[in-house]
């Protein structure tokens, strides 16, 4: 038979393991969604040494916004 | 460049995340070193008592963990759209750290908490002490890999700019490794973590003991922590006090805002204790000077000077105007399509930064006049109130924390720990540490300004040109994302902290020796 300590600790660890495992889930889900809807690639801004050097020194330039 | 507005939104979403981030990661540097503490006891002394403490703190250990991984990545999803302009400048020099972090650290540390976790029944009692301690080594190396890139922001060296690619290109990764700068960060940002875990430790050991359960392992818990957090408290004061010297070295108006220091005294400088900076008058109203303190702490000398906000203001007009030159010299050698600055040109392009600061008053500095020059050398002085009273808060709890500490040794020392005027007192300091940290971010991050790179790039020319609207959402997705989860962390946490640490197994398995209280 097995003893009451070692099945608390059982049931413990599972109720450990499946709280993380949520919010593992949960964070990875709400991760994934924020990086699509606002950091994807379509969102990033592609940057050459044209462009910065239009930005830094170019002395018509007074703002980048494409 | 970015408009100024979107500036100061993504700026304020990068804060935000990184003093979101930041919650986590003290916690998870501090615990990891004090599980591997408890358990060096467990396999030295065999006592099975240590091995249920180690297990219980490694479940708290486990939950911070799980929440803090990854929060940091957020801070990464904004190099590529709001920072485009920085993250090309610097790329090259701050993308290998983090890679390495990534690579190397983040993988240890993720590898051998789990082996930390399911390996309790698998692994020999040395080869899982063994486990932990690459837990906290692979925790520790993550923390260095990210302050050398930091550090990098503070103090820019082992790196050439090349006229040809615009941005600025490692010449001596070693130089970039062993930036004095990330060393100090480094020791003194670890030791806070230590601070914090212990905090941690005290608190809820002096928790249990106020509700008169889980004795034998609160008392033990709180004499490791408390031995352990006045070694790292003591630890946080000296090594800040290097993390200011260095800072007194490269970043002299970071050090001047944050004493808000005016004039320059004569040597040694005087150390202002209390008062209240007015930047309009330039003067600090109902100051407590203390003579000498601040020469002997910033330049541990009696006879060097320490600069004071109008000279370092002078000597930054003189440095723009010396980086106009050096616009004039990067024009031609972009016209020229040069790979390389000629040595005759290094000087005045070493001061490029300092003459893109004007942008901020026209586009075409070359012909800004006296007045914007002036007024770009009165922008590179950071917020000096804020610096000010930030600094003041977090080195009082810095001592705070020492006299906490050494409290708690004391009376552990002497078997009186369960007096309950400390036990209350050790409960409400919980979340001082925490505090004291982010004021320490907001210091060394807030007393860079106006530079994203001090003295080479100003922040306002690292931004990109986003939507004001995506930014918005984004920010608002950021603080909904992180308030949930700092609302899972601390509902789990308080969970597992109520359910506290495993009953002892039945006698006759013989795992769990007699607690004495003398272990």
């Amino acid at each position: 038979m097995v003893p009451q300590g070692e099945v608390s600790r059982a049931l413990r660890g599972r109720s450990l393991g499946r709280d993380i495992g949520w919010a593992l889930l949960i964070k990875s889900v709400a991760l994934v969604l924020l990086y699509f809807a606002f950091f994807g690639p379509s969102r990033r801004v592609e940057m050459t040494a044209d462009r910065v050097a239009g930005a830094l020194i170019d002395p018509a330039q007074h703002s980048t916004r494409p | 460049m970015a408009e100024l507005d979107v500036v100061e939104l993504s700026r304020l979403q990068f804060a935000l995340t990184a003093l979101y981030h930041f919650l986590f990661v003290p916690l998870t540097l501090g615990l990891s070193v004090l599980l591997a503490v408890m358990e060096s006891v467990y396999v030295m002394t065999g006592r099975a008592i240590w091995r249920e403490m180690t297990k219980f703190w490694g479940t708290l250990f486990g939950i911070n963990f799980a929440m803090g991984v990854a929060t940091g990545i957020t801070m990464e999803f904004q190099f590529g759209t709001n920072w485009a302009y920085y993250s090309h400048y610097v790329g090259d020099i701050f993308g290998a750290p983090l890679a390495i972090e990534g690579l190397m650290a983040f993988f240890l540390e993720a590898t051998f908490i789990g082996l930390f976790f399911f390996g309790w029944n698998r692994l020999s009692r040395l080869g899982h002490l063994v486990v932990t301690w690459l837990v906290a080594i692979g925790s520790n190396l993550s923390a260095l890999w990210i302050l050398i890139a930091n550090a990098w922001m503070q103090n820019p060296v082992g790196a050439t700019f090349n006229p040809a690619t615009m941005r600025m290109e490692v010449s001596s990764f070693f130089d970039v490794l062993f930036n004095p700068v990330a060393q100090a960060k480094f020791v003194h940002t670890v030791s806070a973590g230590y601070v914090t875990g212990a905090v941690f430790v005290l608190s809820i050991g002096a928790f249990y003991l106020l509700r008169g359960r889980h004795r034998e392992i609160a008392r033990r818990s709180i004499t490791v922590a408390a031995s352990f957090g006045l070694a790292s408290a003591l630890s946080v004061v000296v090594l800040g006090d290097e993390s200011g010297y260095t800072a007194g070295l490269n970043q002299k108006m970071k050090i001047a805002a944050i004493e808000a220091m005016w004039e320059t005294e004569t040597p040694p400088a005087g150390f202002t204790l209390f008062g209240f900076p007015d930047r309009a008058t330039e003067t600090t109203r109902f100051e407590i000077h203390v003579p000498w303190v601040l020469g002997l702490i910033a330049t541990r000398s009696i006879d060097e000077p320490v600069e004071g906000i109008k000279d370092l203001v002078a000597t930054a007009e003189r440095r723009i105007r010396n980086g106009l030159t050096g616009y004039k010299d990067l024009e031609r050698l972009r016209a020229e399509r040069a790979q390389a600055v000629p040595p005759e040109m290094q000087e005045p392009i070493h001061d490029l930064g300092y003459a893109l600061l004007l942008k901020r008053w026209r586009p075409d500095i070359g012909n800004a006049t006296d007045e914007q020059v002036h007024q770009a050398a009165l922008s590179t002085v950071p917020d000096v109130s804020v610096l000010f009273w930030s600094f003041r808060f977090m080195v009082g709890l810095g001592f705070y924390f020492i006299l906490l500490f050494a409290l708690a040794f004391y009376l552990a020392s002497r078997r009186e720990l369960e007096r309950r005027w400390f036990l209350r007192l050790a409960l409400c300091s919980l979340p001082l540490p925490w505090i004291a940290a982010e004021l320490g971010w907001i210091v060394a991050e807030y007393g860079r300004q106006p530079w994203i790179i001090d003295g080479v790039l100003p922040t306002f020319l690292g931004a990109s040109s986003e939507p004001i609207g995506d930014i918005w959402f984004s920010l608002i997705g950021f603080v909904l994302f992180y308030s949930t989860l700092a609302v899972i962390d601390v509902y789990l946490l308080v969970k597992y902290i109520g359910l506290g640490p495993k009953q002892p197994a039945a006698p006759a398995s013989n795992r769990l020796a007699p607690a004495t209280g003398d272990d």
